[in-house]
This record gives C-alpha cells, structure tokens and sequence, in this order.
C-alpha cells in the first residue's frame, strides 16, 4: 500500500463519512417530514379538508412544550423523583394532547359548518386558521425564539467517523412508533370507522357510524402529529434555537412532500415526506458549491421535485385517481 | 335577516368610527393645514410662532403653544429579524424620554416619542415614515441598515435629522447620507477590523466568513477581508452574502464545517447565529466563533444553543454590558429600576439610551441657538463635538472629516453561562444587584492598527 | 319599457353592461363621487382626500385590478390558484427590467412606461401560458399545491437574480408613474411628483388616483365583458362541470390556459403598478400572504363577480386603517372614566404592564395593531366563508332584495 493508496482510501472514506452523515440528517428530517405528512393526510382522507393551518398547529404545539416544560414546570413539579427526561417527555405528552384538543376545536368550529361545501372553500378557511394561530402562537413567544429544554440538547454521538444528534436518534425512534401506533389504531373499532368514513361518507352513515365524532377524532390525531413533528422541527440540529416565528414555515415544505406521496395516501405520506427530507439535505451538502444556484436552493428542490412528479402522476405517486362523473 | 341587519349596521358605525377617528388625527399635525405638499422647501414649513421663548424659531414637529417636541422612531418591534434586541432599545428610550420630561425636558420642551412598528420591512418602514414625515421634528431611532437605507431618499427630501438603529459604515459619510444621519458609536467595518486583530491576537490564522447579503453583511465583510490581509490571515471560506436570515443554510453550515477554519466571523441576527453554530457543530467543526454585534443576543443563554455559545463564542460590542460600573450604566440603571424593576436585564438598553442623549444634545444646542426647524437641528449637529456617553462607550463626535471623527473603538466580551445561570438566568431582574447578562469582558475598549490605520472617506461596501 | 326596468326584448338589451336606468345612474353618480374624492370636495368625506387615506385608496385601485384577474381565473373558471403573488412579481420583474435605472450591480433599459407597463402584463401572460399545461393536468386541490409551488420557486429566483431583483433585503428602486416618449426625456404627464394639473394644486397620490381610476376602469370594462361573452361562458361551464363541458364541446384544455393567460396579464400589470407606486419592493415581499389577501379579496367580496370584487378589496384594504383608528379611540376612552371605559380598558392595553387583548405599545402582552388585523383577516375570511358564500355581494344583494320586495318582504 503506498502513501497515494492511503491517501486515496482516507478521501473516499473521508466521502463515505460525509455521504452517510448526510444520509442520516436527511433520513430524521425525512422523519420530520413524515410525522407532518402523516397528519395532513389523516385529516384529508377522513374529512377532506386541505389543511393549510397544518404548520401554525405544529408551532403551537412545540410553544406548548416551552410553556409547560419551561415556564410551567408541569407536571415535573409535582413529580420531581421521575428523571429529567422523563418529565420532559411528560410535558411534551401533555402538549401534544393540548394540541389535539385544538384540533377539535378547530373542526367543530370551522370545519363542522362548511360540510358539503365547496372543498375549496375550506381550504381557505385553513388559510385563515392559519393566520390567526401564527399570529397568536408568535404573540405567545414574544416573537423570540425560545427553548423548548429538551433533556438531549445538543449531545452528539460519534462512531467511527459518523455523527448523529442524539435528538435525531429520538426523532426516528418516535416516528417509528407513531407509525406502529397508527397501524394498531386504524385495526380498533374506532380506526375501522375511520376507514370507512374516508372511503365513503354517506355509506358509513348508513352503516350508523358516528361520522361528526370520526371528524373529531381524525382532527384529533391530525393536530397532534402536527404538534410532534413541530416539536422536533424545533430542536436541535433543526432549530437550535427553538422554536421561533419561522418555525411554522417547516409545514410549508412538508407539503411537496405529501402531495409527491398522494394526498390521501398513508403510505404516500411516509414515503414522500422521508423522499423529500433526503433530498432536500443531500441538495444543500453537495450542491453547495454550486454557485450559479445561489442561495436557498435546497428549500425549493422539494416543490421542483413535486411539479416534476405532477407532471407525471397527477395525483401523486401512491395517490387514487379520481373517479369524475358527469 | 335581522342578523344581517345588524351587520350592516355594526359596519356602518364602524366607517363612522373610522371617519370621526381618522379627521381627528389629520388636524393635530403640527404644521399649517396648508401643508398638503411634501416638499422641503424651508421658506413655506418654518413658520415662526409666538412662543413663551420670545424669537424660538419652530417648524414641522414642534408645538410651541404647549412647548412641544414631537420625535418619531421607526422600530422593529415585532419582527423576526432583531425584534427582541429592539424592543429592549424602545424602552430605553420610552424611559429616558419620560425621565427628560418628568425632570422639566430640555429648557421647558418636552419631548412626545412617537415609535412606529416597522417589523423590519422595507414596505412597512417605508409606509410607517409616510406617517411621521409631516409631524415630527427629527426621527430618533430607524432600526435596520436596508430599510433605513430605502428610507433615505424620503428623508433627504424632509431635511430629516434621524439616527439609524444601524452600524454601516455609510452613515458616517455625508456625501452618503447627506449628513442627515447621526451615526453612533463605531460602523461594521471597522469593528470587522478590531475583531480580526482580536483573533490574530488568540493566534488564529484562517476564517472562515459568513454574513447577510445587503449593506449589513457586505460592510462587515468588507472589513473583514481589508484586515485579513492587513494582519495576514487567510480567508478560507468566503460565505459573504450567502447566509438566507433565519433559514436552514445546509450551504453555508457545509461550507463553514468543511474549511476547517480556526476562526468563523458571523455577521447575520441571533437566531440564524444560533442555526450555523449548531449546524456546524453538528457536523463536527471546532473552531472558535465571533462576529458583529447584532448576531448575538444574550438570550441564546436560554436557548439549547447556549454551552456552544459559551464555549466556543466571542461577543463584540460597541457599548458596556449590563452591570458594568460605568457611570452612564449606573445612572441608567437607576432610572430603569424605578420604572420597571421587573424588567429582565439586556445589553441593548444602553443603545437606546445613547441615542436618546445624542438626540437630547443635539436639541439642547438647537434650542439654546433658538432655531426648532430642521434646519436649525442640522446647524446644531454641526456644532456638537462631543456627546457624552459617561463611560458606556466612546463619546460620540460629529464635527470635522470622517476620519477625524469616526469612532474606532470596541470590546470583546465572552459570554458565560455558568455566571448567568447563577444570577437566575431568564428569572433575573434589573432591581438584582448582581443581574448580569452573562458577558464577561475579554478585551476593553480598544481600537486596532488596521482601524487606526485606516482612511476613512468613503464607505467600505459602496451601495 | 317604462316603469318595468327587468322586460328585457331583445338580447342586446339584457347583455348591456348597464341594462336598467337604475344601474346608469347609480354608475354616473359613482363615476362623479370617485372624480371629486381626491379633490376634497366631496361633503363630509373631504378627509379621503388628505395623503394618508389616498395613498391607501391608490393600494386599493391597484389591488382591485389584481383582484379582477383572480376573479376571472378562481371566481370565473373555477381554477383554484395560490400563485397570484408570482404573476404579480413577474410582472413587476418584468417592469423594472425595461424600465428601471441601470446600475452597477443591476440591470435596467429605462424604456418608458407606455413600454414596460403592457410589457409587464404580456410577460406575465406569456408565463402564465407556460404555466398552463402543468394546471391544466392536475385538478382540483392539486391544483392549489401546483400554484402555492409557483409562489415558493418565484421567491428563490427573486432572492438570487439580484441583476433584476436587487439585494435579498434591499430591494430597488423601480421606474415612477409617468408618461415620456423616450428615455431620457422630460415626462409628458407625472403621476409621481406634486405639482398643479388646469391650476388646481395636487398631490402626487391624487395624481396617481386619477391615473389608476382610468386604469381600473378599462380593466374593469374588460372583465365584464370577458364575463358575458364566449369566453366567460365557457369558463363558467368549466366551473361548474368541467366533464360535461368538454361533451359540450368547450375545449377545456384552452379554456384553461386563456382563463391563465389573461389573469397572469392583470396580475402582471397590478405588479408592476404596485412596485412603482410604493417605490421600492423586496424580493420576499411577493409571498404566499400577498397571495391569499387576493384569495380573500374575492371570497369576501362574492367570487365570481366584479361588483363583488370591487367591494371586497375596499373592505380589504381599509380594514388595517379602520382596526387602528378604532383600537386608538378605544384607548382614548380607556384612559377616562365610566363602564364603556372599563370595558375599554380590558380590551386594549395602553403600557407593557397593563393588561390587554391588544396592545397599543407594541411591546405589552396583547397583540400588537399590526398582529391584531392579520388574525381578523383570518377571522373575516372564516366568519365570511362559513355565513355569506357570496360575500359582500352576497349581502348587498339581500339587501337591495329586501328593500325591493319591501313592504313584503318575508
């Protein structure tokens, strides 16, 4: 083995460490993507709304988590013999469930009225949720960023070469179980319902299903991965300084990434949302040199992505074709 | 139906609100109704009242029935860029205003401080400056070096005396700015310089430079490059312009972790500081961190970011941090605490306070020349020498060449989280003796051979 | 026939832009109200006539024109669009390119206006055709993520064709409103600049009003007859069922791609009147915000109809201005005495440390003014969508309704 072998094998290797560092920074991104993804179709294909407010909700969600694990101190104050993780995760539950509640809110509020209108015309009203609980959630923060005091900060774990946050270990781990906690769910009665309810509206009310109770419940779920997904949007490395006004924006790009999926497919939803998170790091690390595409590149590859997608399957790779009659 | 009606009704009142509101605003401009026009022609806006002060000359902005003075202030206050900096400079000079007057104001004129919210948008500041233009005297405060900037032509058309919440180099060229602006403490360029003799000073030999696009983060740059090679640094990644504020940066945080860099000069706002930082980390750099002021927010302490600030981060700085014992902070301190003892401690009040004594020193000479135009506002900076800022940071000088004046001092700080946390980290108040925005002075107020070498006649970045 | 203003006899009489005497008159009154505004001469209302209130009614005119073109493309053909702030920077792009100041870091050919104001529009037309395939392909709310996409990309390009654009976070100048022969030549009319018109001494926003009300009113003029002809109606048939037109016979594909075509022309233009009035514009002001202002300027005002636009953009854009003043008065009365003051006071908070839903310092706990009217944006458009589908048009219609059939109305 000569020096220019050696020389040669520590660059490629040097390249392999960086690819699967990349690799992996775009898998929990990906992740991110995924749990936000997962939401907005839970909520489309249940009730067939477009949900527009999608990254307002999971900004508040991870302001709940500053308010309850940093502010409040609940439920770590009462239980301070639990661990420090524990007691954050405690808060992050109860945040999320807080959102969840939201949720609710939302549907029997503005959703529930605009049954059998126009789907357009609801999705504006997303539009306008939007508005407000951006406005109201940045208000709440005091338009700084703040902390959200996650018990994993900014360890980094390293091996051989590879450096993975330790958060982004978290971030996969909980979408995983999101996932499996899902499938489980939609084999329950209620996830039956839901099911049903989505394939036809009408037919399930025939069947004596509650179908208001459904939307509730789908909204429910929808808002809370919203609420998960926020959460790790604003951590480390994503967002090391917590969540901030620009942190409802990340919805925004998880939205190439649910319509590439197929805006009314689960399996679209992951699928896309990891698609779209890889590319979207992989672009940034290694077209960085690039200079004639300037700055920000990578934010938009995912929306040239899915024009290019749309193009093709109009409907998203995994999505159902629509049936129109006359 | 009846709802409806009701509807209509709660509209049409509320255009009937709008139109009483609205006529009662338009007839307390300080100027003559006649003034539709927006023009500086000086002959039709001074208008000469008789005052208690027999012979006061006053024009747009001053009352002199009820011995006013209107300032006004373009500040971001809800943005996303520097807000929680800002909204800490508004209050120092809400306060400062409000002691001045409670103290009898300047010679019997009190001072009315109107501040507009620009959430540091070129339109906003724009429209915000449409307000105030036909009602204030001078304008104290204009947060954000390319909105002020978009501003100047509105303001060189006014004869607008302002003092720009911004450190570019331009605001101390008149040719620039037409001398309308006061600039204070020191500009992005030369600061670039000092912090660069800093690092030579720690032994750092390569930089890697990441900032803003715009005047902000190019001046800096500028700087940047003129000391490293006039210190022989060499500038491994050049990253000027590139950073998106408050945005992922993969290109960037890639190029600063590759160069492998001993040092990184940051010129960007405390969120995206945090982002790159924490990226780079990630990612496995080990340099050292500094960059401009406004990057840097001592509530990062809070943040998860906060050991790698502590660890790895140097803080310049044009003014003393909260706690020093310099006289101004003192007495500022003082008159913060009765007003507010609940507020949280920040480095940025002394901003504020600095440029409200400018204002206050500038008007004082106007009043004792007896002329309140904006005219006699300009006459009466040409005249000041020296502001005193009482040990808070380098007097502030107006008169000569700008490279008789230009200020060229600044420290360098290290912020410390062990010190922060144990004075009560975010639940400290300014009524706590030991309050402390956890800098810890690293390098007093100093000026480096590149800055004194310097010529300064023309900005360093040229717009 | 007299005293009967709906027997139409023949079908150029129904088809008239202004079929009945009510609708001429109303029209003539409305065109000598709109000519005296800025004039301050119009009785009790002489205060719309000062800067401050026609520097917003000239946002209005030039978002109504905006708006036209959304209405044609979203409330006409039914095509759902969230990339109205795209055609508009297009157009605007396109604008400062031809007629901007050249400089050292930017380009510009400082072609007049009687150039780069069509240029803007044709421009955006022309993207807007290339666009056309892509929405023509995808259908229903696909289409929105198709648009919403357009806004994003638009924002990258602008942020880095800093040739064109400017810097990320200045901006450029653009060209002023006013009419030469030539670059380089003094201006025939200026729409830009203070100054005397027959005499009477005008502002430069009056000036500009009257400039942009003769604008508006062409673009008017063509949306209403683009509604009553071939081409509105078969849009309209592609709204309401898209298969059964294309059985029918209306190529839906051009359909499409004209409604595309002709709305991008509008936004272009609005644009690049836009950039010009304010004066300076940052790339990252077309944003997805910009876009849905117009998506509520038509849901409010009733989709589908200009009348319906055109109060749905007075609405919109006279709000922030009304939430103001008022929220300024409530503190006034909050500051005296007595239960509405109380009241008023719970509402509003006057200093960082007094309690408030809205607070008049920026800096208290409430929201601020500016956060206070983009959370009753979101409001109104909710309130509207789910009481008055059609909008304003919508009430004002119940109304005339009422009154019509009054004393029988029930």
């Amino acid at each position: 083995m000569t020096l220019l072998d050696g020389l040669v094998i520590a660059q490629v290797a040097e390249g392999f460490d960086k690819f699967i560092n990349t690799l992996t920074s775009g898998i929990s991104l990906g992740a991110i993507y995924a749990i936000l993804a997962l939401g907005f179709v839970i909520i489309f294909k249940a009730t067939q709304v477009v949900n527009f407010a999608h990254g307002a909700i999971a900004a508040f969600g991870a302001y709940m988590v500053v308010y309850f694990a940093t502010v409040l101190n609940i439920p770590g104050r009462f239980l301070d013999f639990l661990p420090i993780t524990a007691q954050w995760i405690l808060s992050a539950l109860l945040a999320v469930a807080i959102t969840a509640v939201l949720g609710i809110v939302i549907e029997r509020v503005a959703i529930r009225p605009m049954i059998g209108k126009a789907l357009f015309a609801v999705a504006i009203i997303t539009l306008g949720l939007d508005l407000i609980i951006r406005t109201v959630t940045n208000d709440l923060m005091g338009n700084q960023s703040r902390g959200l005091g996650d018990p994993w900060g900014i360890r980094i774990i390293e091996f051989s070469g590879i450096r993975i946050a330790a958060t982004e270990i978290v971030t996969v781990i909980v979408a995983v179980l999101a996932v499996l906690l899902l499938a489980w769910f939609f084999r329950t009665k209620t996830g039956v319902a839901m099911r049903a309810t989505a394939f036809d509206q009408e037919a399930a009310m025939a069947q004596g299903i509650n179908v208001g109770r459904v939307f509730a419940i789908a909204w429910a779920i929808g808002a809370a991965l919203a609420a998960i997904g926020g959460i790790f949007a604003s951590i480390f490395p994503r967002s090391p300084g917590g969540v901030s006004p620009v942190t409802a924006f990340i919805a925004f790009t998880a939205f190439p990434a649910v319509v590439i999926g197929g805006l009314d497919s689960i399996v679209g939803a992951i699928v896309g949302g990891l698609f779209v998170g890889i590319v979207q790091i992989m672009s940034g690390t290694y077209l960085a040199g690039v200079s004639f595409l300037g700055t920000g590149f990578s934010a938009v590859v995912p929306w040239l992505l899915m024009m290019a997608v749309l193009l093709v399957k109009p409907y998203g790779i995994f999505g159902t074709e629509e049936i129109r009659r006359v | 139906m009846k709802k409806l009606h009701i509807l209509g009704v709660v509209l049409a009142f509320a255009l009937l609100a709008a139109a009483c509101g609205s006529s009662d605003d338009t007839s307390t401009t300080g100027a003559a109704a006649a003034a539709t026009t927006t023009t500086a022609a000086a002959a039709e806006e001074t208008t000469t009242t008789a005052s208690a002060e027999a012979g006061m000359k006053t024009g747009i902005g001053v009352d002199a029935d009820t011995m006013t003075i209107r300032l006004g202030a373009l500040h971001d206050l809800t943005g996303p860029v520097f807000s929680p900096l800002v909204v800490d400079i508004n209050d120092a000079m809400q306060i400062y205003y409000d002691d001045l007057n409670a103290n009898g104001g300047i010679d019997g004129w009190m001072i009315e401080y109107i501040p507009e919210d620009t959430l540091y948008d070129v339109d906003t500041h724009l429209e915000k400056y449409e307000k105030l233009r036909d009602n204030v005297l001078a304008i104290t405060a204009s947060t954000g070096s390319p909105t002020s900037v978009a501003a100047l032509p509105a303001l060189m058309e006014d004869n607008m005396t302002f003092i720009p919440l911004s450190w570019y180099s331009g605001w101390g060229i008149p040719e620039f700015d037409g001398g309308l602006a006061l600039e204070q403490n020191t500009n992005y360029c030369i600061e670039a310089m000092n912090i660069l003799e800093f690092i030579n000073g720690m032994g750092g030999t390569t930089i890697a430079l990441a900032t803003f696009p715009g005047d902000y983060g190019l001046d800096a740059a500028a700087g940047v490059k003129l000391a490293a090679q006039f210190y022989g640094m060499e500038i491994v990644y050049d990253g000027e312009g590139l950073v998106v504020p408050n945005g992922d940066n993969p290109e960037v945080i890639a190029g600063i972790a590759g160069s492998g860099a001993d040092w990184v000069f940051l010129t960007t706002n405390p969120t995206t500081s945090a982002i790159l930082l924490g990226g780079a980390f990630g990612a496995g750099f080990t340099g050292l961190w500094t960059g401009s002021v406004p990057g840097y927010d001592f509530r990062l302490l809070d943040s998860p970011a906060a050991p790698l600030f502590d660890q790895v981060y140097y803080q310049s700085a044009y003014n003393v941090p909260w706690g020093s014992d310099a006289p101004g902070q003192v007495e500022m301190a003082e008159i913060l605490k009765a007003v507010e003892p609940g507020k949280r401690p920040s480095d940025a009040f002394i901003i504020g306070w600095n440029e409200a004594k400018t204002m206050h020193s500038v008007l004082a000479t106007a009043i004792a020349n007896g002329d309140l135009t904006r005219e006699g506002v300009q006459v009466a900076v040409s005249q000041t020498t020296s502001v005193d800022f009482a040990g808070t940071a380098p007097n502030q000088d107006y008169s000569g060449t700008p490279n008789e004046y230009v200020t060229r001092q600044t420290a360098i700080f290290d912020p410390d989280l062990a010190t922060y946390t144990a004075a009560g980290g975010a639940d400290q108040t300014i009524s706590q003796d030991d309050a402390t925005t956890g800098s810890l002075l690293a390098q007093d107020f100093f000026a480096s051979e590149a800055a004194k070498n310097f010529e300064f006649s023309a900005p360093c970045y040229e717009l | 026939m007299r005293g009967r203003p709906l027997l139409y006899t023949s079908y150029s009489d129904e088809m008239r832009l202004f079929p009945t005497t009510a609708k001429r008159v109303a029209v003539i009154l409305l065109l000598i109200v709109l000519i005296l505004l800025p004039l301050k001469a119009l009785p009790g209302f002489g205060f719309l006539g000062d800067s401050a209130w026609l520097i917003l009614i000239d946002r209005a005119l030039i978002f109504a024109v905006a708006a036209l073109g959304l209405n044609l493309l979203t409330g006409v053909a039914g095509q759902v669009s969230l990339g109205h702030a795209f055609f508009m920077a297009v157009g605007a792009y396109t604008a400062v390119l031809l007629g901007g100041e050249p400089g050292n870091t930017v380009w510009g050919l400082e072609l007049p206006m009687w150039i780069w104001l069509p240029a803007a529009g044709l421009v955006a037309a022309l993207i807007g055709i290339l666009v056309a395939p892509t929405a023509v392909r995808v259908r229903g709310l696909y289409l929105a993520f198709v648009t919403l996409g357009l806004v994003f990309i638009g924002l990258y390009m602008w942020t880095n064709l800093g040739k064109i654009a400017g810097g990320p976070t200045t901006g450029r100048p653009w060209p002023p409103l006013e009419l030469a022969l030539w670059r380089g030549q003094e201006p025939l009319i200026s729409f830009a600049t203070d100054g005397p018109w027959f005499g009477v001494e005008l502002v430069r926003e009056a000036k500009a009003y009257f400039f942009l009300l003769g604008v508006v009113i062409v673009f008017a003029l063509l949306a209403k007859n683009l509604m009553r002809t071939r081409i509105g109606r078969s849009w309209a048939s592609i709204r309401d069922r898209d298969i059964a037109a294309e059985v029918m016979g209306v190529a839906e594909a051009r359909g499409k791609t004209q409604a595309f075509a002709i709305s991008s022309f509008f936004a272009g233009v609005a644009g690049a009147l836009l950039a010009s009035f304010i004066g300076r514009r940052i790339p990252t002001s077309w944003d997805l915000f910009l876009s849905v202002v117009f998506i509520a300027i038509i849901l409010i005002g009733g989709a589908g109809t200009v009348s319906g636009t055109f109060l749905g953009t007075i609405f919109v854009v006279l709000i922030p201005r009304v939430v103001e003043d008022f929220t300024l008065s409530l503190s006034e009365l909050a500051a005296g005495d007595g239960v509405l003051s109380s009241m008023a006071n719970l509402i509003v908070a006057t200093g960082p440390e007094d309690f408030g839903l809205v607070s008049t310092t920026a800096a208290g706990p409430g929201l601020s003014i500016f956060q206070l009217n983009v959370a009753l944006f979101g409001v109104l458009i909710i309130v509207f969508l789910i009481f008055e589908p059609l909008g304003l048009y919508g009430i004002w219609i119940r109304v005339r309704n009422y009154w019509k059939a009054w004393p029988f109305s029930y």
